[in-house]
């Protein structure tokens, strides 16, 4: 089907590029299918809903910035999201145009199921994150009470 | 907004399916046990907040700065 994105205008994408996130993702409810558009030779992907040009955000690797990056993913998310065994982990990054003072949100991963083709914007409980870390510098996590 | 007082071991229920406990008051701090179906999602208002606002300022980046970014990553070689 062809889309309208943000960064390439009008783009023809896969039907397996096309993933339902049920719940919308937090402050765009409304919004429930996304293509995923991977940014050839780079750790981003563009995530663009396919009804709404401006609502494209960029992703990255989180364990391309945080190699130590880990979390659970809770059994009831998996469930909800019908992984079995393949998952797939972004963030959403936040760009600024001091690029040293971009960010990455760890506290609230893209969770994709790729094979079901849905996704979720999950919150991590207890986890050490927050929702800016500094991207192109691996701060060491500190342990606070940001998690969910 | 409903407003009702609980005491310490006492329950909410809302919609059949979703128990407020109240565990502990400690202070101005109240300890509170949430059972939930599992595709109910419960935050922290605050963060839940936090992940809104973060997401809002997210959406919608600048062409220029990922070409910035890209260029940054690749380094000075290519």
């Amino acid at each position: 089907m062809i889309i309208e994105t943000l960064t390439w205008g009008e783009l023809e994408v896969k039907e397996e590029q096309i993933y339902h996130f049920p719940k919308g993702i937090p402050g765009f409810d409304e919004e429930t299918d996304f293509a995923l558009i991977a940014m050839a030779d780079t750790p981003f992907w563009v995530l663009q809903s396919v009804k709404e040009q401006s609502h494209s955000f960029l992703l990255g690797d989180p364990f391309a910035f945080y190699p130590s990056y880990e979390f659970e993913l809770p059994d009831d998310e998996a469930e909800e999201l019908q992984i079995e065994t393949e998952v797939m982990v972004c963030c959403i990054i936040t760009l600024k145009e001091e690029i040293e003072q971009s960010t990455i949100n760890l506290l609230a991963p893209i969770v994709l199921n790729p094979v079901g083709r849905t996704g979720k914007q999950i919150v991590l409980h207890r986890a050490p994150y927050h929702t800016k870390h500094n991207l192109l510098q691996e701060q060491p996590v500190i342990d606070g009470k940001d998690g969910g | 907004m409903l407003v009702l007082s609980r005491k310490k071991g006492e329950t909410i229920v809302i919609q059949d399916q979703i128990e407020l406990t109240i565990l502990s008051v400690d202070g101005d701090t109240v300890k509170v046990g949430i059972s939930a179906p599992k595709h109910v999602d419960i935050f922290r208002k605050e963060v839940y907040l936090s992940i809104q606002e973060a997401n809002r300022e997210s959406a919608a980046p600048q062409q220029s700065d990922l070409n910035a970014l890209i260029d940054r990553l690749r380094g000075p070689d290519n």
